[in-house]
């Protein structure tokens, strides 16, 4: 089996993650800044597991991360979730740029 | 024996103060009780009229004590003249003196009961004027609010009277001295809802404190060269004084005797002070308290004159006397003067009192203890006297002004006689007391070496006439002329007082006609020898060339013969003399006292106040104002700001900077806050981008 | 065995009741003033005590402390820093016995005559009470340290009396009192502070006195003289920085300006002649180099000429008072300046007489002014028909005030100008000479606006004034009890002098 070249996966990990940041940075609906941020964390868990099967130890760490990861991530998602419901009833929309009642004024 | 006679001056003395402290103690629980509201109105003649005599108890008791502490003080003052005259030794008696201050350096400042011919001569005066007439004021006060009060201090006056004639030091006379001042101003002041009294009374007091400064600073300068005060021991001392020296001192004390016994320029004084209850003009302001001043001079005479083997001799260059002298001669014909133009009766008796104590203070001045005090003892008898019928006629026609009585010798008979009497006796008419002593001091000053003894003479016997003819003047226009038709009746319903109102003019009267027997020369017994036997020892009297005694009783005659003839058989001529253009200014001038007081207001009042206005200016403008508001507190204010500048623009400045720069550097960063995800996300991303490029720098350059 | 708490117990129990007095009568406020008046009747008693077991020392030698020529002499390590001691000093002598007496006998006389106040009175008594432990501190203090304390705790309360209880201008009149004598002080200080260097680093006046002494820079002592006498001159007060005596008396309630005039004049005075007079060398006073008695002899006479003129044109009653007062500390300047014994004694005597007159002249203004309503002399008129008791007792203070004989103002004015004439000033023979003529002199005037004072006040008919009621006992009382002090002082002053003459006699030893 010929091995894939490391770099495609980290390359492929790399594009996610821009994109994720991207997301982050210029969405204004939470569900997508929500859906930008999961991008970005699976972009981390293919970098965990892309180094975890390249390693030549077969040390399992990494896989194990990316289990951790895949499980937190499913809470966070759960709790951001419940938070943009939360806001949605309090300010009757979820645009971000409209909620900065945290900034100084 | 001399034991006896300290206790019997220690008698006199004290019994006058026990009555006056009783009546005190009396008068204040009285006030307490009734809170003053009794006394409300001047003594009520008319209610008096109506009831007829009767003494309230209050008023019994209170003249009862008086009356009685003054009779135990002249039993005391009788058994002590027997006494010391019976004795052969002519010397002085002091009483243990006690050290007033009592510390060693003022031990020489004593004070003591002094006992010798000259205070024995005049307590006997006193004691003998004082009962007499406290018993007179039993009858005259009757009805008035204010007779604790008035007896209290009229019992308070005669021990101090006393007091000072029996004082062994100067600093112990200058203590009664200044106290029968006060008895004085209490006394005029007495009626204290009359506004005039309140006056007389300050200026009574204000006038003799002027007098009291020199005398003290007199007896000051006194004390410093001598190192003593006392009477006893002063003539020994005085040697060593140079004659400036004693000129000084003796000039300054003098000025003490020109405000009590009223001289010139400050006489005046002793009219307004008439305006006191007349038992008060009669004991203080004519026969007593003003003539402390010749007493005073009489009582330290070695000063005047520096004694010299054993006779009284001018010291050199001593001036001394001659300016008692000529200010005595000058206050004589002015006071006189002043008499013939005056209309209250009262305040002809006081300008006639200043007349006639000039004359013993000229006796001083020429240089004759005895003269001075021979005269003294006439005239306190007749003016008392004088003073007293004076109150009587008042009392009995309410007014003062003598052109609203007249012809009163039918209507108050007793009180004539002993107005006659006295007024004999105050003209000099030959024969009676007063032309003996008058004519004592007349022939000193005519044999005397003062400077201008012969102008001094001729002053002296001008006055004289004048004396004579004011005398004539007022006995004619109350007793002898018809009064006007207006005054009618007011002087229909006069008649004679009650007991106490007549019997002690009739006494004094009776000793005046005793005085004027005594005082006859015989071969026998000289009273003028004999009184300079006891007060001046060793000296003689010059011996007198008749023509003085007969000049003075041509002169006299003349001028009761003038009086008469003016103011009773051609009083056509008075009215004419009144209405020349010549007379009337200088009637006026007279009038006006000379103006003296006015010159006093403009020299002494309107400066003080001027300098006390400009001074309260000085205090509230200047000090207050300028220097404590303006300069130290505006200028702590100032200076107050300058460290304000410095402590907020320097050391403020530097903490404040630090504070500055945090806050902007917060403001600045503060904008980096604005609360929306994606911006925060951008900087984290950028961060993130600045940080691995950083990291992949370093990488790169290893 | 001798016993060391005389003064320490006059000290201290008004001390410690000034609070006690507050707490007490939170809830009753009747009582502060029956415990400050207890309190102050029983030092009062126990300083005559004193004063009998000071002339009877010889007798009780084995009760009493004497050291350093201090009656009752008390001495403890107080603060220690180093070589430097602060002590715990009192004693009495002659200068401060007659004194201690005066301040519990006006206190007394202050406290009863303050029982018309009802605001806030629990604390006007313990300020009272504070008032004099701070008074009786300067007295008896022989520690400079303890005395600059003492000398400046009174003007705390003080302030407080006049700015609470006072008049319509009490705010300004108290800040002036305050920045006057705060003020003052702060230049006694540095004298006191020079003092200290000169005479070897100690505090102790006895101690300095004897160290002082070997000093040999006359020039130091002198100006630490004029700057501790710059203190005491603005308390006495001579012109011109007497401006804040007038304001602080008008001002103040009747009490409080006694206590002013009768007790916190005498603290000048009294440092001027403890400080000066006494614990500095004679060099001071009497070497040809040094004028500071002819500048004293200059203060004395102009305050005593000038005041009496200011005095002449007042309207207010009290003011008239406190101008008068200021013209008597001028005695008390020439007394000193005169530096003979009849000078020093009849200055110290002036404090003394004048610490019962011119109490006296203020409670009357304060009866006067309760029972008539005003103090203004032009409307005031006929009084004497109105309260005459009053009236009595004010002719009577007034002359005294004025110098009569026989009362005590006179004693003092006579043994001054005694001493001025007899004193020998080397160098100014002629202008001391003139200064004592116009200080004689100004006694007119001084006589002058007293009667008038009477004149306008007691006599004439009454126009404007109203009297509902008569005096209350506890106004008239404390007038009879000062009366009677003044006439005693003045028929037997011996019993005060042959006590001053006992510490004169030290610095003017008889020839």
């Amino acid at each position: 089996m010929t091995a894939i070249p490391i770099e495609y996966p980290l390359i492929l990990s790399s594009a996610l993650f821009s994109l994720g940041v991207f997301g982050v940075i210029t969405q204004k609906n939470a569900v997508r800044i929500l859906i930008a941020i999961e991008l970005i964390i699976n972009a981390a868990n293919i970098n965990f597991v892309t180094f975890a099967s390249y390693n030549p130890n077969a040390d399992i760490s990494g896989w194990v991360f990316a289990l951790f990861i895949i499980a937190v991530a499913a809470g966070e998602a759960a709790i951001g979730l419940a938070i943009f419901i939360n806001v949605f009833r309090n300010f009757g929309e979820i645009n971000v740029k409209h909620l900065f009642t945290l900034r100084e004024v | 024996m001399e034991s006896e006679i300290i206790y019997y001056a220690l008698g006199v003395v004290t019994s006058p103060f026990i009555g006056s402290l009783i009546l005190t103690i009396f008068a204040f629980i009285h006030y307490a009780k009734t809170h003053g509201h009794e006394e409300t109105e001047e003594n009520n003649h008319e209610e008096h009229e109506e009831h007829g005599l009767k003494y309230t108890p209050l008023e019994n008791f209170v003249s009862t004590i008086g009356i009685l502490s003054i009779f135990a003080s002249w039993v005391f003052m009788l058994l002590l003249a027997i006494k010391f005259f019976t004795t052969e030794h002519h010397g002085a008696f002091l009483t243990t003196s006690y050290d007033f201050f009592g510390f060693p350096v003022t031990q020489n400042i004593q004070v003591g009961l002094l006992v010798d011919a000259l205070s024995v001569y005049m307590g006997l005066i006193v004691t003998t004027l004082a009962l007499l007439i406290h018993m007179y004021a039993r009858e005259y006060m009757h009805g008035d609010k204010g007779y604790p009060r008035f007896f209290a201090t009229f019992n308070f006056f005669t021990g101090i009277m006393l007091s000072l004639v029996f004082s062994s030091s100067f600093f112990e006379l200058f203590i009664f001295w200044e106290l029968v001042g006060l008895s004085s101003y209490l006394l005029i002041g007495f009626w204290i809802f009359k506004p005039s009294a309140a006056h007389a009374a300050k200026k009574a007091f204000l006038y003799n404190k002027v007098g009291d400064v020199a005398l003290l600073s007199g007896f000051l300068i006194l004390y410093k060269l001598t190192g003593t005060l006392n009477f006893m021991e002063l003539p020994d001392k005085i040697h060593n004084l140079t004659p400036l020296q004693t000129a000084l001192i003796s000039v300054l004390i003098f000025g003490g005797v020109i405000g009590k016994s009223a001289q010139f320029p400050l006489y005046t004084w002793l009219a307004d002070a008439m305006e006191g209850p007349t038992p008060v003009s009669a004991i203080l302001h004519s026969s007593t308290m003003v003539k402390a001043g010749v007493y005073m001079v009489a009582r330290v005479f070695f000063l005047y004159w520096q004694a010299h083997e054993g006779e009284y001799n001018f010291a050199g260059d001593n001036w001394a006397l001659a300016v008692v002298a000529w200010v005595a001669a000058i206050t004589a014909l002015l006071a006189g003067l002043q008499a013939l133009v005056e209309n209250e009766i009262k305040r002809i008796l006081a300008y006639s009192t200043v007349s006639q104590i000039s004359y013993m203070v000229l006796a001083l001045g020429a240089g004759s203890k005895t003269a001075a005090m021979y005269h003294l003892l006439s005239h306190a008898t007749f003016k008392a006297l004088l003073f007293l019928t004076a109150g009587a006629v008042i009392h009995v026609v309410h007014t003062n002004n003598i052109w609203e009585m007249g012809n009163l010798r039918k209507k108050i008979p007793k009180t004539f006689t002993a107005m006659l009497i006295g007024a004999i006796g105050l003209s000099g008419f030959p024969g009676i007391s007063g032309f003996w002593s008058k004519d004592a001091v007349l022939a000193t000053v005519y044999y005397s070496d003062v400077p201008g003894n012969k102008i001094l003479f001729t002053l002296g016997v001008v006055t004289a006439f004048i004396t004579a003819l004011y005398t004539t003047r007022f006995i004619i226009v109350v007793f002898f002329r018809e009064p006007t038709p207006e005054n009618i009746e007011r002087v229909e319903h006069a008649h004679d007082g009650g007991f106490f109102l007549t019997i002690p003019p009739l006494i004094m009267a009776a000793l005046v006609i005793l005085e004027s027997l005594t005082f006859i020369p015989t071969p026998i017994f000289k009273f003028e020898e004999w009184l300079m036997e006891w007060l001046e020892p060793g000296v003689h009297a010059h011996e007198v060339a008749l023509t003085l005694p007969i000049l003075s009783a041509i002169v006299v005659l003349l001028g009761i013969g003038t009086g008469i003839y003016l103011y009773y058989y051609n009083y056509n001529i008075l009215a004419s003399l009144n209405q020349n253009k010549v007379i009337i200014p200088i009637r006026e001038f007279i009038a006006q006292r000379y103006y003296i007081d006015k010159v006093l207001y403009w020299i002494a009042n309107v400066p003080a106040m001027i300098v006390s206005r400009l001074l309260q200016d000085i205090d509230i403008k200047i000090i207050d104002r300028t220097i404590i508001d303006t300069w130290i507190v505006k200028g702590s204010l100032g200076l107050a700001k300058i460290s304000d500048v410095f402590d907020q623009g320097i050391i403020d400045g530097i903490v404040n900077g630090v504070w500055m720069i945090a806050l902007t550097l917060g403001r600045a960063f503060r904008k980096l806050q604005t609360g929306i995800v994606s911006n925060y996300a951008s900087i984290f991303a950028a961060a993130l981008v600045i940080f691995l490029g950083y990291v992949n720098f370093l990488i790169f350059i290893k | 065995m001798a016993f060391y708490g005389f003064l320490s117990i006059l000290l201290w129990v008004p001390l410690i009741a000034s609070p006690i007095t507050y707490l007490l009568s939170k809830n009753g406020p009747g009582r502060a003033k029956v415990f400050a008046t207890i309190v102050s009747a029983l030092e009062f008693i126990y300083s005559l005590v004193l004063w009998y077991l000071y002339v009877a020392r010889d007798k009780y030698s084995d009760l009493i402390a004497v050291a350093d020529g201090f009656v009752f002499h008390e001495k403890i390590d107080w603060i220690v820093v180093g070589n430097l001691k602060i002590y715990y000093a009192l004693g009495v002598d002659g200068l401060s016995l007659p004194l201690v007496v005066l301040t519990t006998l006006i206190f007394l006389v202050s406290i009863i005559s303050s029982y018309y106040i009802h605001e806030r009175e629990p604390l006007y008594y313990s300020l009272m009470l504070l008032l004099m432990a701070g008074v009786m501190g300067t007295f008896i203090a022989l520690d400079l340290f303890l005395f600059y304390i003492a000398w400046e705790i009174v003007l705390v309360p003080m302030f407080f009396i006049i700015a609470y209880w006072g008049g319509p201008r009490r705010r300004y009149s108290a800040f002036k009192f305050f920045i006057y004598t705060h003020l003052a002080s702060l230049f006694m200080l540095i004298g006191i502070f020079i003092v200290f260097k000169a005479g070897n680093y100690t505090f102790y006046m006895p101690e300095l006195k004897t160290n002082l002494a070997n000093y040999a820079e006359l020039s130091k002592l002198i100006l630490a003289f004029y700057l501790m006498a710059v203190g005491f001159i603005t308390k006495f007060p001579q012109v011109p920085v007497h401006t804040w005596l007038p304001d602080a008396h008008v001002e103040a309630p009747s009490p409080g300006s006694s206590v002013l005039a009768g007790l916190l004049l005498k603290m000048g005075g009294y440092g001027l002649i403890r400080l000066g007079v006494w614990m500095l060398p004679k060099q001071v006073f009497t070497d040809p180099s040094s004028n500071v008695r002819l500048v004293l002899a200059l203060l004395g006479m102009v305050s005593m000429a000038y005041t009496a003129f200011v005095a002449l044109s007042q309207k207010d009653m009290k003011r008239l008072i406190a101008y008068s007062s200021i013209g008597h500390m001028g005695i008390v300047s020439l007394g000193i300046a005169s530096y003979t014994a009849e000078g020093i004694n009849g200055a110290i005597f002036m404090m003394i007489a004048h610490g019962v007159i011119s109490p006296t002249l203020f409670l009357i203004s304060g009866v006067i002014q309760h029972n008539a309503g005003t103090r203004d002399m032009t409307i005031l008129k006929g009084l004497w028909k109105k309260l005459p008791i009053t009236s009595t007792l004010l002719v009577f203070s007034a002359l005294a005030s004025a110098g009569l004989p026989s009362l005590a103002g006179f004693v003092a004015e006579f043994l001054t100008f005694a001493g001025l004439f007899k004193s020998d000033m080397f160098g100014y023979g002629h202008t001391y000479f003139w200064i004592t003529v116009v200080a004689v002199m100004s006694v007119i005037v001084v006589a002058g606006y007293y009667l008038w004072m009477l004149q306008r006040i007691v006599f004439g008919e009454p126009e404007h004034i109203k009297v509902e009621h008569k005096p209350h006992f506890y106004e008239i009382f404390p007038l009879w009890v000062l009366s009677f002090f003044i006439l005693l002082l003045g028929l037997l002053p011996f019993i005060v002098l042959k006590i001053t003459d006992q510490f004169v006699s030290i610095i003017i030893p008889p020839a």
